[in-house]
């Protein structure tokens, strides 16, 4: 754990390294197909978590004491949506089987997708912009702003997240709003340090220094002059964050961390991971769904970067 | 174990030993002597001072049982076997035993055995500052006679007096050497007059111990060496066992069981004990718990059968009473799964249940909560689980701020100090909160009957009293088991789970 | 530059002292403590009480964080409450583990990221470089338990051929140790080498491009003599700077993979640890991850500095 979320940093760093030292360009003629699988695949997903609601098939935490382990195409009789009573029963097929308490996989795995984006778009955000806001103030005004600003990054940094995590969630208690905040914080660092790498090439650039000359205010500049040139970069770097967070939902499911009243994809890893030898779907099943969306979120950060290169040249 | 058939069952070392004897020679070949084994253990340990580590748990029990010996130790009959002690007298109607100890043994660290290492060990046990004497409280004290001579006094006369000193779970029957004591040393490096000696302990990973020629018995050691493993992980474990890197192990995973019976090259040692591995504490201070119907009505929601599939692929029986392999109460008027009467009973009451049970986050403990509340809700209750880790979990049941919460009864040698414990009104340990004048009078009686057949009845109407009033909801009894490779030989039943080695030898063995 | 390695030390003391003293007042926060786990299931209010004002928890948390750092200056980590063991001890015994995976998941890593990169950037553009290329992207987008659960599904369950999980320290031979640990270092080669590879290979194209290359070239030395003993020396600066980053990820131990695998490392003694509110044991292991991490962050940035005296004034403050 302590290693995943030293890895907001050195993704950080190691993805710095690999963008600067030009390691793209001779699979770019490819680009549309692998741009817009992501996308499509990321958009399912979203609409899956979004409509989990509404599709005809019983509740995640439905158990069909009758269809335990049941392999996938097996039928049983459930309560379609919200349990009432156990007359209201229909014929369901659960397309992806049961897992060993007779739970229905795939609405297992819409329900999870919710928590598993949840976490995955909310938290960067919070480090975005208190990161980000922090790293452009220190990369621009530099000075004790700055040197205050590292100190607190690199305490973070410093500072084994799970420590954290676990006074969070042992204290306040595993919700998904706490470890959408607690996650928030600690990838506040990272955004920090591409913000004020950022901010410091383009501070001294000379339509800065332009706008300065013109009696521009502080505030102005940095919102209009360097924000929009900071954003990009970020946002990108946000995308492979994300795809970083939804594998730190699962570590955490494996600790016994993670949102334990809702189902997760990690969390259904983790549960799988018993049977792994006689019913190893269990296991893999919402392993591949995880795989899927981190690589899609991933294929879209490192295509996303390819195009801000592009315009970056332009300029 | 009663008094009486205690006075007819014990018996001089020298008629024990020939007893024993008989008895390997009766159930399989002759031991060989030689060789070493691996022993899997759940946790690592954490000390073998009683009053440093305070609690002895199942890991660390299989550990001390092969370097410190016990006064007596209990056959697979349930009888008392004489070990350290030679005898034991009951005086002044049973309110102090006059006990006599073996003449010719000496600790490992050459300390002679005698009565004042044995009165060192148990004044500090019944200090307070010994945090296993609850289930003690009747012992008020020990005294030295003479040299190989004690005396136990007690508050009254008290039943399950002998089987205290012989039960080989929690740190009060083993007996320390006095100089480990009181050099401080015997908690990372005990010291006893058992089968092995300590020979080393490397934390988190590895606890070896080697034959002691000096042994006083004849059945042991048959072994070099046994090294104890710590692997926590019980599939782990399982898997070290099926590749030959460990000769036993025990476990209490259904699914572990299940592949473990699978596999030919394993023995299966199970064994019926009593107590719960799993028990729903129902607070009855609060509200809605507090109404009598609310806690039946639960019950009857509750689905122990099914219980018993899901959580241990019906490794584990359902149980009606705690006591196990004890007693038979038959069904002690026990609540079965009846959605119907459950439903009567909440309609009864009137108005919405709704409550929070608080589980740990291991999967065994979501696995309850939510089982527990996908039956609450087909009553019609709303059951709001709150996860929380072990500490918590028991900080909360001990200082009442639960409505519902899962727990255990231990399984140990007579439940009477367990269930006063547990449900007298003045209890320092009643988490449950239940108060009934008619508990209170049941357990205070079964504390100070000695005679067998009229303390079982009485057990069994503290069974069924508790059924009644339903302060708890049982999953599952307690059936021990433990697999081994079958090179291993000379295990004793698995007496209170635990693993006992001392007998233990290999067939590779010279 | 004395000064400013000087500053950057003093600051990363600091950073230490933050750590542990924020580690010290969050565990001191959470709820319940180890008195409910030394006294267990069978305790009393009252017992309980009695051992938490024996162990010294009723008092401030400042004043026992005052206390630690007493007796931390006198070198003394203090012992565990659970099990008395000296922390020191405790720590030492799981180093081994920790290392043993830090140090051969690196070296996997390298083994399949120098020839990989040095081939691809050798032949870049070609089949086997786009192929290689797809291949890292889709592997590094593997969560790492999720790797070791595949690799434990196939080499463990399926083949048999390596033990699922567990540990055998190097007493119990040398083959029997490797064993244990190839599945686990696996688990995070697998994923690592990937970022190595790329820095190499990119790295490695701009070296290829430098005249001396060019000469070597034209003296007729094999492209293997001159990929192996000219390009790679100088292509493998960010490579090590990457591989520092990577090992200071790890020095608190890949928790999840030890905990997957059941390897008794510092992770592991780590967040047993908190569990069991062992504050003990807790600060003794945050204080040696933060230094380490820190140590080994400090080494990464003098590495820049050597490598690009650039940031020697722009870094000062970073």
């Amino acid at each position: 754990m302590s290693r995943s979320i030293h890895g907001f940093e050195r993704r950080a760093r190691v993805a710095e390294a690999v963008a600067s030292s030009g390691a793209r360009g001779a699979r770019r003629r490819k680009l549309n197909v692998m741009l817009w699988l992501p996308i499509a695949w990321i958009a399912f997903v979203f609409g899956c978590a979004l409509s989990a609601d509404w599709w005809p098939m019983p509740e995640p935490d439905y158990m069909d004491f009758l269809s335990q382990g049941a392999p996938p195409g097996t039928t049983g009789e459930v309560p379609i949506g919200a349990f009432e009573s156990s007359e209201g029963l229909e014929h369901y097929v659960f397309w992806l089987g049961t897992d060993m308490m007779g739970r229905d996989i795939v609405s297992r795995l819409m329900f999870g997708a919710r928590v598993s984006l949840t976490l995955g778009l909310l938290a960067p955000l919070i480090g975005l912009v208190i990161g980000g806001g922090l790293g452009m103030a220190a990369g621009y005004w530099r000075g004790m702003l700055e040197a205050t600003a590292v100190g607190v990054t690199d305490t973070i940094l410093a500072f084994p997240g799970i420590v954290l995590l676990l006074a969070i969630v042992f204290y306040l208690g595993g919700s998904l709003l706490n470890l959408t905040l607690a996650l928030g914080f600690l990838t506040v660092p990272a955004f920090y340090r591409v913000a004020r790498a950022n901010t410091l090439t383009y501070a001294e650039r000379e339509f800065v220094t332009a706008a300065k000359a013109m009696g521009a205010s502080d505030v102005s500049i940095l919102a209009r002059e360097i924000l929009p040139n900071v954003i990009m970069p970020m946002l990108v770097y946000a995308l492979l964050i994300v795809a970083l967070l939804i594998v730190v939902e699962g570590v955490l499911s494996f600790l016994g961390l993670s949102v334990p009243t809702a189902p997760s994809w990690g969390g259904m890893i983790a549960e799988g991971r018993e049977y792994l030898d006689e019913h190893p779907r269990l296991c893999f099943v919402p392993a591949f769904v995880m795989f899927l969306t981190v690589l899609s979120f991933n294929l879209l950060g490192d295509r996303l970067r390819g195009l801000t290169d592009v315009r970056e040249s332009n300029i | 174990m009663t008094a009486r058939q205690f006075f007819s069952g014990v018996l001089g070392g020298a008629v024990l030993g020939t007893f024993l004897l008989v008895c390997a020679g009766a159930n399989a070949e002759e031991p060989k002597r030689g060789g070493s084994i691996t022993v899997g253990l759940e946790t690592d340990l954490r000390g073998f001072d009683p009053i440093k580590a305070r609690v002895l748990g199942n890991s660390a029990a299989t550990v001390i049982n092969v370097i410190q010996d016990r006064l007596f130790d209990v056959d697979e009959e349930g009888n008392l076997v004489a070990m350290l002690a030679t005898g034991a007298e009951q005086e002044e109607g049973g309110t102090s035993w006059l006990i006599t100890l073996r003449t010719d043994v000496t600790f490992h660290d050459g300390t002679p055995f005698n009565a004042d290492a044995v009165v060192a060990h148990w004044t500090r046990i019944l200090s307070p500052s010994y945090v296993g004497g609850i289930f003690l409280q009747p012992m008020e004290g020990i005294e030295k006679v003479d040299e190989f001579t004690v005396r136990f006094h007690l508050d009254h006369a008290w039943g399950p007096f002998a089987g205290s000193l012989a039960t080989p779970i929690g740190f009060a029957p083993y007996i320390p050497s006095p100089r480990a004591v009181s050099d401080d040393t015997q908690n990372r490096h005990p010291v006893g007059t058992g089968p092995y000696m300590f020979k080393e302990w490397r934390s988190g990973d590895r606890f070896v111990v080697v034959a002691n020629p000096n042994y006083w018995g004849d059945d042991g050691p048959h072994l070099d060496e046994i090294t104890f493993r710590f692997l926590p992980d019980q599939q782990t474990r399982l898997a070290s066992l099926q590749s030959g890197d460990i000769d036993v192990m025990w476990m209490d995973r259904g699914t572990t069981i299940r592949s473990a019976q699978k596999d030919d090259s394993l023995d299966e040692h199970d064994t019926l004990g009593n107590g719960s591995l799993i028990i729903f504490l129902l607070n009855g201070s609060k509200p809605p718990l507090d109404d009598l119907r609310v806690r039946q009505a639960l019950s009857h929601a509750w689905d122990q059968t099914l219980a018993m599939k899901v959580f241990y692929r019906n490794t584990q029986t359902e149980i009606t009473h705690p006591y196990g392999s004890l007693l038979d109460c038959g069904e002690a008027g026990y609540r079965a799964h009846d959605i119907e009467k459950a439903k009567q009973l909440l309609a009864d009451y009137g108005q919405p249940v709704a409550f929070e049970m608080i589980h740990t986050t291991t999967p065994r403990g979501r696995e309850v909560g939510q089982l527990m509340q996908q039956l609450f809700k087909r009553v019609g209750v709303t059951l709001n689980l709150k996860p929380v880790d072990q500490l918590q979990l028991r900080q909360r049941v001990f200082t009442n701020n639960y409505e519902m919460s899962g727990w255990r009864i231990g399984d140990i040698p007579d439940q009477g100090p367990q269930l006063f414990g547990l449900f007298h009104s003045k209890s320092g340990y009643n988490i449950t909160k239940y108060r009934a004048a008619e508990m209170d009078a049941l357990l205070e009686q079964q504390r100070l009957l000695t005679d067998a057949e009229a303390r079982g009845e009485l057990l069994c109407r503290i069974a069924e009293t508790i059924n009644r009033d339903a302060p708890i909801l049982y999953a599952g009894g307690r059936r021990h088991y433990a697999f081994t490779r079958q090179r291993l030989k000379g295990l004793p039943a698995l007496a209170y789970g635990l693993i006992r080695l001392g007998h233990a030898w290999v067939t590779d063995g010279k | 530059m004395a000064k400013f390695v000087t500053l950057k030390l003093l600051r990363l003391i600091g950073v230490v002292f933050a750590v542990s003293a924020l580690t010290f007042v969050m565990v001191a926060m959470l709820p319940a403590d180890i008195a409910y786990d030394i006294a267990g299931q069978d305790a009393t209010p009252a017992q309980i009480e009695a051992i938490r004002a024996e162990l010294g928890l009723d008092q401030n948390v400042l004043v026992r964080y005052g206390h630690w750092l007493m007796s931390l200056a006198q070198g003394d980590m203090g012992r565990s409450f659970r099990s008395d063991e000296p922390v020191l001890d405790a720590i030492w015994s799981r180093l081994p583990v920790t290392i043993e995976l830090l140090v051969l998941s690196q070296v996997f890593a390298l083994l399949l990221a120098i020839p990989a990169g040095v081939y691809c950037a050798y032949r870049a553009g070609s089949r086997f470089d786009r192929v290689l290329g797809s291949t890292g992207f889709g592997m590094i987008s593997v969560p790492t338990f999720v790797l070791a659960i595949v690799l434990i599904y196939l080499f463990a369950l399926r083949l048999e051929w390596l033990p699922a999980t567990g540990y055998e320290p190097f007493s119990e031979g040398v083959w029997a140790n490797l064993r244990t640990f190839v599945l686990p270092s696996l688990s995070i080669a697998l994923v690592e080498w990937v970022p190595l590879m790329r820095t190499l290979r990119s790295d490695m194209i701009a070296t290829l491009k430098e005249d001396f290359i060019s000469m070597a070239k034209a003296k007729g030395l094999p492209a293997w003599r001159i990929l192996t003993r000219h390009a790679l020396r100088p292509s493998s600066f960010t490579l090590i700077t990457i591989l520092g980053l990577q090992i200071g990820g790890l020095i608190g131990g890949a928790l999840i993979i030890e905990t997957i695998f059941a390897l008794p490392g510092i992770g592991r003694l780590l967040i047993n640890a908190i569990y069991a509110r062992d504050y003990m044991i807790v600060q003794g292991c945050i204080l040696f991850i933060a230094v380490g991490y820190v140590v080994i962050n400090f080494v990464v940035d003098m590495l820049y500095v050597a490598l690009d005296p650039r940031i020697r004034t722009a870094g000062a403050g970073g």
